[in-house]
């Protein structure tokens, strides 16, 4: 059985441009298997290793125009979740709020990447969302495209 | 030791340029979608991650920031920090393999805090390629680019007409004998011979290696000179100081500095890195006398060899003075040496193939460069071996590459080398860029072709070049030995075709720029055809001591308050501000016509400007009567104000109402004055009229300064926030300080596999590469009024000796002839 990660973190960055932002994994990962059946999956908490998780975060970070680079600038905190991948896993969903903590503005995103047993995950498309009741409306817009 | 780099040559990618020569654009679009991956840096191969450690701050520093870093020696990623320090700003990473690097990232803390306040971040682009490596492995570009291109640079070939070591290194000697023939042969010349089949790593070394078969050199065997068998024919990349090292007797070796020579201490032969050698040391090189009277059969004595040598290289030109082909001459003979002392060292940078020689010797010692005497493992310089130039129907697969750049389509090309006026087919390339739609396009040269080819720059205009970069580097013959002489008669020309031109100096403390000031000058003095000074602050090459780092180190606030002195306070700190300064007036845009437009979001450490004007003998920085500050405030408002649904008329009535407030009128230049200014802003600001920023552009003169990266100073965040891209073979785009901070990453690595070998080009072609070759008629440049004019009140020409023009020339290794 493969894995994947997924990230919640925050970054107080100072450096070039300031920037304070959070940015969190809202509810389980939500994983479409062959057939169409969906099943939603908690993470297990890992510590973070740069050189083993600086790939994936990136690839998830670019949604938010955020490179591991300026995380790291100056303060940061960042949550590791690795999460168990079922052999027949054909996609993923992953909901995420968004915040700046300098204007206090929150965004929703989902993110719908193309998932296999072994963990590998190719993003595919990105929502962007303004409350929680379209984040929900979204949700279940795309389960039922999937399943 | 570092991270094992491979070598890899171009038929590991699959390609046989020579087979392209005829193919259209579609193929290499193939081409470049099956290598573009293959091409890129390998983990293990290329680079490591140290990103465990983290630099700790220490006693009297104050963190500005973490970021990463690659080491200037594996070239592995590092963290680094951003730290103020006794009123700079430093950077410090510490790399397991290599230790500990700090470097001043810039001069000043105070501008460095004036220069963040301007950072405005990109919206980045749509990639080129997956996220499959990290940040800066992975160029290409990626998801993690956050500007889009403001520059796209388009190699046109690497060929130069320089003789230069900036180049085309590599004119270096050495005598040999293959079988029962003797030869003069240039170091590339001998390697071009021979099959490079084994790989070889000697300390840090990495290179690859021959194994000649009857080739021997003069070696050194208990003083005399004897004929001694070469074992291995070597060579590696180099990128660094190299070491020219000239004698009493005119004789001159140019060396890597860690390469040993030959030195004669309390009466004993002892071998002495170069670059700890001193002016008077003595060293041994050897005597004409005998070679000459066996090789041409008559008394030459030593006293007029000496003589001939004085001003330049005493064995090829001493040949060349008695009429010999030193390239053909066959000749027997056997030498003894003189002592010889060091009259002087210089440092130059130099990238290319270094070369050294294997001898069977005891003494390990052989005879090279004017007949002195060194050790072997001796790295000489070559150049790169082949020659990287795109067909047009490749061009057109580049240029295509080029504009699906998403969200903002690039509009700026600049066509780049080598020398690109070496192409006879450059005037078409400029038509390529136009009809695909590029608007602004410019040329980066030496200028020297247009010196003498006054057609050139009216054909180039006419395809619709917008402007050319010259290089610059100073006013006087010894700052500036590139083009110093061509200069006056480029300009000449440009303004007969009335294409206008960026004078482009590389700054090296010390060198130059006591010279700011006088470059300003000679810039006003020829506004009428010079829109810009765009001066770089040295990027250092290659791996160097600290102190030599710290002796011509210069970073942009260094250049700035520099400036300030040579001009009296006329253009002080004040009047400089960071390239993304400007950003407000494209978000402005953006909002009002909903369209993406081009954004500076480039890192404010990388660049500053400002804009100057004449006002009789004074300059008048545009900061001096205009409110920068406020009007890029306001535009900013303005910008989020309709991002957030205000009327579109009620915003633009409201800038026009405005604008002239931000004018301070009473500092206003006399040619400026009245409604003409507002106009133009209006113009600008308002109708974003690009043919009113040309005429803005006519009336003042643009100083700009652009620093780009090395591997000291290197810093992800910058990395990641450049504008300034090249387009690859292949078809990706790759930021500046990427294609040249890690050169044989991306700019090596793709120029070779889409190379042709110089002898193959050179058959198909029929000129030989060095045939292209300049050589300058220093009395003939020196004695037109176009010379003596275009720096009447600059320097005083008069001064000069012909014998130091000639000098100067010569030391950057330009040939001269009568």
């Amino acid at each position: 059985m493969g894995h994947y990660y997924t990230f919640s973190f925050e970054a107080r960055i100072s450096y070039p441009k300031k920037r304070n932002i959070r940015v969190l994994r809202i509810g389980k990962s939500i994983i479409v298997l062959k057939g169409g059946r969906v099943v939603e999956k908690d993470g297990l908490r890992e510590e973070f290793n740069v050189e083993r998780h600086l790939l994936p975060l990136e690839s998830l970070s670019s949604t938010f125009n955020i490179t591991y680079n300026d995380i790291s600038h100056n303060f940061f905190s960042i949550r590791v979740e690795k999460v168990e991948v079922p052999e027949d896993a054909v996609a993923l969903v992953e909901r995420f709020l968004y915040e700046d903590l300098e204007s206090g503005r929150q965004s929703f995103y989902i993110i719908v990447g193309s998932l296999k047993g072994d963990g590998s995950v190719k993003i595919l498309k990105r929502y962007q969302l303004s409350s929680r009741d379209e984040l929900t409306g979204k949700l279940n817009d795309i389960i039922s495209k999937l399943s | 030791m570092g991270t094992p780099r491979v070598e890899i040559g171009r038929e590991d990618y699959g390609i046989d340029y020579l087979s392209l020569l005829n193919a259209k654009a579609e193929d290499f679009e193939k081409i470049g979608k099956k290598v573009m991956y293959r091409l890129m840096p390998k983990p293990g191969r290329d680079y490591k991650l140290y990103l465990a450690y983290k630099p700790e701050l220490r006693e009297g520093e104050k963190l500005i920031a973490y970021t990463q870093s690659a080491c200037p020696h594996c070239l592995s990623l590092l963290n680094a920090v951003i730290y103020e320090r006794d009123g700079k700003v430093w950077i410090r990473k510490k790399c397991p393999e290599h230790g500990e690097i700090e470097e001043v990232y810039w001069g000043d803390a105070e501008l460095f805090k004036k220069f963040s306040k301007w950072q405005f971040d990109g919206k980045g682009v749509e990639p080129y390629v997956d996220l499959i490596a990290p940040c800066p492995y992975n160029c290409g570009l990626c998801a993690r680019h956050k500007s889009h291109t403001a520059l796209i640079n388009l190699v046109a070939t690497n060929r130069c007409d320089l003789s230069c070591w900036y180049c085309l290194p590599g004119d270096q000697e050495v005598l040999v004998r293959l079988g029962h023939s003797v030869k003069l042969l240039s170091f590339e010349e001998l390697a071009r011979r021979y099959e490079f089949k084994h790989r070889i790593e000697v300390g840090e070394f990495r290179g690859e290696y021959a194994v000649p078969q009857n080739l021997e050199v003069l070696g050194f065997v208990s003083g005399h000179a004897k004929w001694v068998r070469v074992t291995k024919v070597l060579r590696r990349k180099y990128k660094g100081k190299v070491l020219v090292i000239r004698t009493s007797l005119g004789r001159e070796v140019k060396v890597t500095p860690e390469h040993r020579m030959a030195v004669l201490k309390g009466g004993r032969i002892v071998k002495q890195r170069a670059d700890r050698l001193k002016i008077g040391d003595k060293v041994l090189s050897i005597s004409y006398t005998p070679i000459l009277n066996e090789a041409f059969r008559r008394p030459v004595p030593l006293i007029q060899l000496a003589a001939s040598s004085a001003s330049t290289r005493s064995l090829t030109c001493s040949l060349r003075s008695l009429e010999i082909s030193s390239r053909t001459r066959e000749a027997r003979f056997l030498g003894d040496f003189v002592i010889d002392s060091i009259a002087e060292i210089r440092h130059e940078d130099f990238e290319g193939e270094v070369y050294d020689l294997e001898v069977d010797a005891e003494s390990h010692l052989f005879i090279a460069g004017d007949g002195l005497v060194i050790s072997n493992c001796f790295f000489y310089a070559g150049r790169v071996g082949y020659v990287y130039e795109p067909t047009l129907e490749h061009i057109k697969y580049m240029i295509k590459m080029m504009l699906a750049e998403r969200p903002v389509p690039p509009k700026a090309v600049q066509i780049t080398g080598g020398e690109p006026t070496l192409r006879d087919d450059l005037v078409e390339i400029v038509r390529l860029l136009k009809e695909a739609g590029i608007r602004h396009v410019q040329v980066n040269t030496t200028g020297i072709k247009f010196a003498y080819d006054e057609d050139l720059p009216q054909k180039l205009r006419k395809a619709g070049t917008n402007v050319v970069y010259m290089s610059f580097d100073g006013v006087t013959p010894f700052t500036n030995p590139k083009n110093h002489w061509e200069v006056p008669y480029a300009l000449e020309n440009l303004r007969k075709a009335g294409l206008g031109v960026v004078l482009v100096p590389t700054l090296i403390k010390g060198y130059n720029t006591h010279e700011l000031g006088l470059m300003i000058k000679f810039s006003v003095k020829h506004m009428d055809i010079v829109r810009g000074l765009n001066m770089q602050p040295v990027s250092i090459t290659g791996r160097m001591p600290r102190k030599l780092r710290e002796k011509e180190r210069i970073t942009i606030p260094e250049a700035i308050i520099e400036i300030e002195k040579q001009t009296d306070g006329q253009i002080s700190r004040e009047d400089w501000y960071p390239v993304p300064s400007v950003a407000p007036v494209s978000l402005f845009i953006e909002a009002l016509t909903g369209k993406p437009q081009l954004t500076f979001t480039t890192h404010f450490a990388c660049g500053a400007a400002t804009y100057v004007f004449k006002e009789g003998d004074e300059l008048v920085p545009i900061t001096r009567f205009v409110h920068v500050d406020e009007f890029m405030k306001y535009l900013e408002e303005k910008a989020s104000e309709l991002a957030s649904g205000k009327s579109k008329k009620i915003v633009l009535l409201e800038l026009a109402l405005k604008l002239r407030k931000f004018v301070d009128w009473k500092n206003v230049p006399k040619s400026l004055k009245g409604k003409k200014f507002v106009q133009l802003l209006y113009n600008i600001f308002v109708k974003h009229d690009y043919k009113s920023l040309g005429e803005f552009h006519y009336k003042t003169l643009f100083l700009g300064m652009m620093h780009f990266q090395d591997l000291y100073n290197h810093d992800l965040a910058r990395v990641q926030r450049c504008d300034i891209h090249y387009i690859m073979p292949d078809g990706r785009l790759i930021p500046f300080c990427s294609f040249n901070v890690l050169p044989q990453l991306y700019r090596d690595r793709a120029q070779k596999a889409f190379g042709i070998p110089i002898k193959k080009w050179e058959e198909i072609v029929g000129v030989r590469v060095v045939d292209y070759k300049y050589k300058r008629n220093i009395r003939k440049l020196i004695e037109d009024k176009v010379y003596r004019e275009a720096y009447e009140g600059i320097i005083d020409v008069d001064s000069i000796s012909y014998e130091e023009h000639v000098r100067a020339s010569r030391r950057f290794g330009v040939p001269v002839v009568e």
